[in-house]
């Protein structure tokens, strides 16, 4: 059963990404959205080894030439990022949702969203070698990330998981 | 915060590095073998007797050829084919300096426009010296105009065209202003080479190399 795997504080720069225990690299953007009734979807987008951008299901399809490296974050890390697991053989029934290794019940839905933005600075060139340092500036990144219970006198409470 | 000053300390290794590796040379140019007074004759002549740079050989006078309008001239023809070699309008600029040399040797060569030259070459020792025979015999390397190449940081033999026509050489000389330019420049080219793959980097990966997203 294919598992994806998020580590992350809620910023880019510290999310990582596993899929079947390896961190991946290359996400541009990725998107679960998950329903109690039924909706299931489940997308990566990541340039692969090959150059090229890749759209994937992520539980039903093959994540071909996804690039892998070793686990960036020490276990020292860890301790301050939250992990949000899903495994799932492509449906809602066969899914299960763990956050921190625990697994969760009383889900209604799970949405998250995070994408990559575009370096809004121009080609460098060679003048800007001697310009002060600028903060990069991630134009249309996006971090979204809610779960959604059913508690036991059948309110709903919304989270945030990162 | 933390690369910037690896960076200094990277490039401030660079430099010392350089500065040990040329420190011979340095020492050398600052008055090791140049400077104070000759004593005992020099060590490699042992007891043999020099000749003075006025009394060097005169068997090359004569004829037409007018030494007075060569000296000071820009463009000489004599003495600057050889081994390019800087002009000074005496001697006395360099043994002023450098004391005297501890050995004198006469020599003729013949220039590019098939006329023989009287040249004096007065040896001083050490590394400029060593350039200056170099120059001389016309076995200069092209390495000695790369940068990492000691020779590099020395100026060309100084000639002093004498009222009789001889040509007296004197050893090149350390140049401080060239080492100082020259690590100026390297270091500029060495940060630029460091900034550039620095900018290469963040625009590979705008989020770190901890993120999956880049």
């Amino acid at each position: 059963m294919p598992t994806l795997s998020i580590e992350s504080n809620g910023r880019l720069e510290k999310t990582a990404i596993y899929y079947n225990g390896q961190q991946v690299t290359g996400v541009k953007e990725l998107m679960i959205n998950l329903d109690e009734d039924g909706t299931f979807d489940a997308l990566i987008q990541y340039q692969g080894t090959d150059g090229q951008i890749h759209n994937k299901q992520i539980f039903a399809d093959y994540l071909s030439n996804i690039k892998t490296v070793e686990p960036s974050f020490t276990e020292e890390d860890a301790n301050e990022l939250q992990l949000l697991t899903v495994e799932s053989e492509g449906d809602i029934d066969s899914c299960g949702v763990f956050i921190n290794e625990e697994m969760v019940d009383g889900i209604i839905s799970l949405y998250v969203h995070i994408q990559a933005g575009q370096n809004s600075e121009s080609k460098s060139s060679l003048l800007s070698l001697f310009k002060p340092k600028k903060v990069v500036n991630m134009v249309g990144s996006s971090f979204k990330s809610e779960i959604t219970f059913r508690n036991e006198d059948n309110s709903t409470e919304t989270e945030e998981i990162f | 915060m933390k690369s910037n000053s690896h960076n200094v300390l990277a490039l401030s290794a660079l430099f010392i590095a350089l500065f040990i590796m040329l420190l011979p040379d340095i020492a050398e140019a600052r008055g090791g073998s140049f400077g104070g007074s000759r004593g005992g004759g020099g060590f490699r002549g042992g007891g043999r007797s020099f000749s003075s740079p006025r009394s060097s050989p005169t068997k090359s006078f004569g004829g037409t050829r007018s030494t007075g309008g060569r000296i000071g001239s820009s463009s000489p023809s004599v003495g600057k084919s050889s081994f390019g070699g800087s002009r000074m309008s005496n001697n006395s600029q360099y043994t002023s300096r450098y004391g005297a040399p501890r050995q004198s040797t006469p020599m003729t060569r013949t220039g590019a426009n098939g006329m023989q030259q009287n040249y004096v070459v007065h040896n001083y020792g050490g590394y400029g010296s060593g350039l200056m025979t170099g120059y001389m015999l016309g076995h200069s390397s092209w390495m000695w105009g790369m940068p990492f190449h000691p020779a590099y940081y020395y100026s060309r033999p100084y000639e002093v065209v004498g009222a009789n026509g001889v040509v007296e050489v004197y050893p090149p000389t350390f140049s401080f202003g060239q080492f100082f330019f020259t690590m100026l420049i390297m270091g500029l080219v060495i940060w630029l080479i460091i900034r550039i793959f620095k900018s290469r980097k963040s625009s590979n990966n705008g989020y770190g190399s901890q993120s999956s997203f880049n």
